[in-house]
């Protein structure tokens, strides 16, 4: 997971090369068992996957009208997140999708019946932000299409669920009764979704148009977060990075090209005689540049912490609350970087912004491989101790200082707006967790 | 210590202020003995008239102590099971050399071996980092250049009058084939007795006068440039060097080398031996029946500590093993124990630190040394370990024998530190410790009391009250 | 000022009656009543319940006349000093306007499209919101009621398994949340965890029903005094605890004891999570434990005195003696945001600063 050089993982690839010859209900059944041993792995590899996937799902899958394909979508989306749950970009990536169908769905009926009683799905849509990598989407404006009416003010969506709370049951399908069914597909800010008033073509286009804008997004993050470097790392700092990802090491390569500084590389213990060759052109680039890194070969880092001035993470998964999932030992870094007042930065794309919140912190350690450090043929540990070994863990908020997407910094604060900009609530809301089978049978309660 | 409560200060000012030049040597000068070596120091050095009220002062002070030290180690004695009849030998020794201190104090020129016996290990110690860091110094990043590393010496480059045992010596601590610092000092004692016993003063020298400088210093210099002594050696020798300076020089050769090798067996006895079986007992005791222990990486004293409450003491516990994926000394603990029948769980590294700490009762760690601000030198990574557990409101007990204390003051990471000299090649690097603030141990226990952290420094002056 | 834009509005284009009638109804007992007959009633919801019944019982049509009947009748509610928590009313009734302005706002001919008959027309689409009101009134308070048992299926995934957790007070939304944590829902396995429960010495019949309430679901209880929480903390995993109002920082206000015990979880590190309905929100901002901010609200919480029988609250009035003598009786204590690790809401689990957000976003447009 630190570093995939250029493009895709060899099984990402292959994957993805064989999309086109195999039917896709197949390369779903591929990519759960790619994904249940790990063969990919990676927020940045999942959420690709998931993409392609998913586009394939739109593009090749027979529906007829938006709510069939929303549901086939849930569907799939929920297998691929059983089948690794710790790979939260997955389901990001699934709502994002179906978001991108709500607001595509809504838009090719508003151009139909231009009189609908009451404007729907108002947030800006994420093909809007996907399409605009700039820092500034926050406030891009509607697209013209859309007549901007009261309803396309966020704000206005935000709380327009708040006061269904008085709203009328004919107009409004009371969220109170059905927005956390799991089987449940239209929600409340896109009512009445009429199958007649969808043209299928014109949708699907547009839908994959939207997941296209998705993996470029994908793509464009290393690249966006980057032009950050320079504002955050200062000449003469030393910076501490562990395990870095490619998000990492390219922020670091930005920054050194217009300051001298001097990186702490902390890297996996495991691959200590290898770090050379893993981390080569970051070396390179760094030292071509004059500045320098240190390869600290220590597990405990609070010793160097008084002469660090910045952590900088990569993120595998950030939360609404600002949470992060990072590589296990990132946790005990940004902990002794607090103890020390030391500005812990995390970078990651947007895509990996969370809005799952029904996984508890413990369950957010993802234990691995047990032989990384203790050997097999050493029976006498084997046999009779228990030994454990973690791979990834949760960073509670408290410990980040900022966040760096290819959308900007952000403060911890603010992260739950971005969530609500890309992810609607009724897609929040859905459990992409829970038993894959309870789907089957459609909806329940 | 009524009576040298009113004592010390007087006679510390001169010896300050006559050495001068030896100020770090003198800020860095640690506990044990400090006040004796004040005390037999200072008082020559100024002019003759308070020498007599002095002597006499001290005479009075040393009975007293004499006949606490007694009493204190009578009512210690029952404690420790079989140490104490080493111990009240060691004890019986003591008082025999500190009168023949008494003795030779009379001589004005006492100070000097002392004083520069503790300069050379001053300038040993930074000589070793002078000398040899121009090849080392270009792999050694900036920013950690104050700090200083083992080296291995060719042993011809060694000063000729280097002792054989401690040729070797001094070639296991550079390979760290001997690492952990009590360990380290039971050796070099070892050695100096060795060195002390092939020596002969030369004719028209005295033993007091001429074993420091000329003989022990090279052996001191050398092992420092081999690897940086630690806090407890430096303690040690400082103690050992009084009480060379305090040899009457009417004494025989073989009674005085008899005398001094009786003394550094008695101190090994009493400050290493017995205390590691007071600290042992005692955090055994801190176990409960049912509890999970978490530890880091393997310390030898931890380990006793373990397998005393599950041997001795029959408590039922769980033991986590958090390594340094370095070193991963703690799979060797993890055996250990589990051939005692304990159950372990073990960690190769840092990963969900926070999730095993929950699951921990209490954490236990060695400690290399404490700082009199209450911190706490251990090996790198102790410190993450205490700030989990921390965190989570877990008791945090540091082991550390009292010889490990120092005056200093440490308030980061970066003030005393080593470099690893396998992994400083390059761009690679290693430090192999840290510093543990105070706020983050709950209890230190050492041989003669567990305590606070915090309070550590004053552990310290209790301790020099009674010798 | 959505608000302020939206009346003035209304009001330049309707002078007409500025007191509409609302005959004998008397919007304090009708508040009390509902609160009586439904315990499972919330204080804001009881609120906007009472003013649906003011609407029904009131002459007004226009929208003038209505806008101007929910100003004086909710008005005549939090000030009453019958009312034991005014701050939860007002944040009842806010909604309530804030509901019918943001309706207002989005009929047709509000938008400014050319609509001959405007204010009239706007009358008649505004009397169907009116009628909307009155006829689901009870569907309202179902649904305020089933975000109970949203919150619960939020919550439920914040206990770790084989954990203890603290809570106190008879909050009714932890006490679904408990509740329904031990059942299997939707095929996930019930949790496993224990309780530890505070009791209140002052409210000791309110502490025993909401503990026997837990046992009867098969939770084990251990009891605590309110004196006991620094005590027992270590052993705690999680606290749960409920919320009369939320104020506009993302804090909460809470029976008296609430504060004490978050701050106490703070201090262990044990996150603390508040469980209440969004509609419990608004614009109170307190700055103190002494001054939530909303006028004529006093509790008497600090009585010096030298004699055992305290007297002179300084109330001057009759009316402001009863209300201090009511508040003090059911005291509340302000928990701020940053001893909150989250909201379990209806609508999801939410940070403190995305509740201050909402609070924003509800009434700044």
């Amino acid at each position: 997971m630190a570093t995939q050089k250029g493009g895709y993982t060899p099984s990402l690839e292959k994957f993805l090369d064989s999309l086109k010859s195999r039917p896709v209900q197949a390369s779903v059944e591929l990519l759960i068992s790619l994904l249940k041993r790990r063969q990919i792995k990676g927020s940045e590899a999942c959420a690709t996957a998931t993409a392609h996937i998913l586009l394939q799902v739109v593009a090749r899958d027979k529906w007829t009208n938006v709510d069939q394909l929303l549901g086939r979508i849930q569907l799939v989306g929920r297998k691929l997140v059983t089948a690794q749950p710790h790979e939260l970009a997955t389901g990001n990536i699934v709502r994002r999708v179906l978001g991108l169908i709500r607001d595509e769905a809504s838009e090719e009926r508003n151009d139909a019946t231009t009189d609908s009683p009451r404007p729907a799905s108002p947030s800006p849509s994420p093909s809007a932000s996907a399409s605009v990598p700039a820092p500034s989407h926050a406030s891009s404006p509607p697209k013209p299409a859309r007549p901007p009416t009261l309803a396309s003010i966020g704000s206005f969506a935000r709380t327009q669920s708040m006061f269904n709370l008085l709203s009328d049951p004919n107009l409004f399908p009371p969220t109170g009764s059905n927005a956390s069914t799991p089987g449940q597909v239209s929600g409340a800010s896109t009512p009445i979704l009429n199958p007649q008033a969808t043209n299928v073509s014109a949708l699907r286009s547009e839908v994959i148009d939207g997941i296209q804008e998705i993996m470029d997004e994908i793509k464009m993050v290393d690249e966006q977060v980057q032009t950050y470097a320079d504002i955050f790392i200062h000449p003469g700092d030393y910076i501490l990075v562990y395990q870095p990802s490619r998000t990492v090491q390219k922020f670091l390569t930005r920054a050194a090209l217009k300051r001298k500084f001097t990186v702490f590389l902390a890297i996996d213990p495991s691959s200590a005689t290898s770090s050379e060759a893993l981390y080569a052109s970051l070396l390179k680039s760094m030292a071509s540049n004059g500045s320098s890194v240190i390869t600290v070969l220590n597990a405990g880092l609070m010793a160097y912490m008084s002469r660090v001035d910045k952590v900088i993470l990569g993120a595998r998964a950030i939360t609404a609350q600002g949470g992060v999932i990072v590589d296990s030992g990132g946790a005990a870094i940004a902990r002794a970087a607090r103890e020390r007042r030391r500005t812990v930065i995390v970078l990651g794309g947007v895509y990996k912004l969370s809005p799952e919140s029904k996984l508890l912190s413990e369950s957010r350690v993802e234990w691995g491989d047990p032989s990384k450090y203790v050997s097999f043929a050493d029976g006498s540990l084997v046999s009779h101790v228990r030994v454990k070994n973690a791979v990834s863990e949760f960073l509670p908020a408290d410990q980040v200082d900022t966040y760096i997407t290819n959308l900007g910094a952000h403060a911890q604060e603010n992260l739950h707006t971005i969530i609500a900009d890309h992810y609607k609530e009724e897609d929040i809301n859905f459990d992409l967790y829970g038993k894959a089978q309870r789907i089957s049978g459609g909806e329940i309660e | 210590m009524s009576t040298a409560t009113s004592d010390p200060p007087a006679e510390a000012k001169p010896q300050t202020s006559e050495k001068p030049e030896n100020t770090p040597a003198n800020i860095a000068a640690p506990p044990n003995g400090d006040s004796q070596t004040k005390g037999e120091n200072g008082a020559p050095a100024p002019a003759a008239a308070p020498k007599l009220t002095n002597a006499q002062l001290k005479a009075k002070a040393k009975a007293d102590k004499q006949a606490r030290r007694a009493q204190a180690k009578v009512s210690k004695d029952p404690a420790p099971g079989g140490a104490p009849a080493p111990v009240s030998a060691g004890q019986s020794g003591h008082p025999a050399t500190e009168s023949k201190g008494n003795k030779a104090k009379g001589k004005p020129d006492g100070a000097p071996p002392a004083g520069s016996g503790a300069t050379g290990r001053a300038t040993g110690a930074r000589g070793s980092v002078s000398i040899i860091p121009p090849k080392p110094e270009s792999s050694i990043p900036e920013c950690f250049s104050h700090l200083s590393m083992a080296k291995r010496l060719p042993i011809t480059q060694a000063d000729k009058d280097v002792h054989p045992t401690v040729l070797t010596l001094g070639q296991q601590m550079a390979t760290f084939a001997i690492d952990e610092s009590i360990t380290r000092l039971k050796a070099t004692l070892l050695a100096f007795k060795k060195v002390i016993d092939s020596y002969t003063t030369p004719p028209g020298n005295t033993l007091a006068r001429h074993l420091t400088p000329h003989v022990l210093n090279p052996q001191i210099e050398y092992l420092s440039a081999c690897r940086p002594m630690c806090f407890s050696m430096g303690n040690a020798i400082r103690w050992l060097k009084l009480q060379v300076s305090k040899i009457d020089p009417d004494v025989p050769d073989v009674d005085a080398k008899k005398q001094l090798c009786a003394s550094i067996d008695a101190f090994i006895q009493e400050r290493i031996n017995f205390a590691d079986v007071v600290i042992t007992q005692k955090a055994a005791d801190c176990i409960q029946n049912d509890d999970v222990i978490l530890v880091y990486g393997r310390n030898t004293l931890v380990q006793r500590t373990l397998l005393h409450a599950h041997l001795v003491d029959g408590k039922k516990f769980d033991v986590i093993i958090i390594d340094d994926p370095y070193e991963r000394q703690g799979q060797v603990l993890a055996k250990t124990l589990t051939a005692e029948g304990v159950k372990v769980s073990y960690s190769g590294d840092f990963g969900a630190l926070q999730y095993q700490v929950k699951l921990a009762d209490r954490i236990i760690l060695g400690a290399e040394g404490m700082f009199s601000n209450g911190a706490l030198y251990g090996r790198c990574g102790t410190s993450d370990l205490a700030l989990a557990a921390k965190d989570f409101g877990k008791q945090v007990y540091a082991l550390c024998e009292t010889i490990n204390i120092t005056e200093r003051v440490s308030t980061d990471s970066l003030t005393y530190n080593e470099i690893d000299p396998e992994r400083c090649s390059g761009s690679s690097f290693r430090l192999l410790y840290d510093t543990t603030p105070s706020h983050c141990l709950s209890t230190v226990v050492t041989e003669i009391s567990s305590a606070q952290p915090t309070s550590v420094s004053y552990l310290l002056r209790k301790l020099e009250d009674s010798n | 000022m959505a608000n302020n834009d939206a009346t003035a509005a209304i009001s330049g284009q309707l002078p007409i009656r500025q007191n509409p009638d609302v005959g004998s109804f008397d919007i304090v007992a009708t508040y009390h009543r509902l609160l009586a007959d439904d315990p499972e009633l919330t204080m804001p919801m009881a609120t906007i319940e009472a003013l649906i019944e003011a609407l029904g019982a009131s002459s007004a049509t226009t929208v003038f006349e209505t806008m101007k009947l929910v100003e004086a009748q909710s008005d005549r509610l939090w000030q009453s000093p019958l009312v034991a928590n005014p701050m939860a009313v007002r944040h009842g009734s806010d909604f309530f306007k804030q509901y019918l302005v943001r309706e207002l706002r989005q009929l047709p001919s509000s938008t400014g499209a050319a609509s001959g008959s405007g204010s009239r027309n706007e009358d008649q689409q505004f009397e169907g919101i009116r009628q909307h009101l009155l006829r689901n009134a009870r569907l309202f308070a179902t649904r305020a009621k089933d975000a109970r048992e949203k919150i619960a299926a939020e919550g439920r995934y914040l206990i770790p398994d084989k954990s203890i957790i603290l809570t106190h007070g008879g909050s009714r939304v932890v006490g679904t949340l408990l509740g329904r944590a031990v059942e299997r829902v939707n095929g996930d396995p019930p949790r496993r965890f224990k309780v530890i429960y505070v009791i209140s010495e002052s409210r000791q019949t309110e502490s025993d029903k909401a503990v026997a309430a837990l046992r009867s679901k098969g939770i084990s209880v251990a009891t605590i005094p309110e004196g006991g929480v620094a005590h027992v903390m270590s052993k705690v995993d999680l606290v749960f605890i409920g919320a009369e109002v939320i104020t506009a920082q993302g804090g909460i206000l809470s029976r008296l004891g609430t504060y004490q015990i978050a701050k106490l979880a703070k201090i262990d590190g044990k996150p603390c999570y508040v469980a209440a309905e969004q509609h419990k929100l608004g614009q109170t901002f307190p700055v103190d434990q002494f001054s939530f901010n909303c006028r004529g609200f006093q509790q008497n919480s600090l009585d010096f005195s030298k004699t055992t029988n305290s007297g002179s609250s300084g109330a001057e009035t009759e009316d402001e003696k009863r209300a201090v003598e009511l508040r003090s009786a059911t005291p509340l204590d302000y928990t701020p945001p940053d001893l909150i690790t989250t909201f379990i809401c209806d609508h999801g689990v939410k940070s403190t600063v995305a509740m201050e957000h909402q609070v924003i976003d509800m009434f700044v447009s």
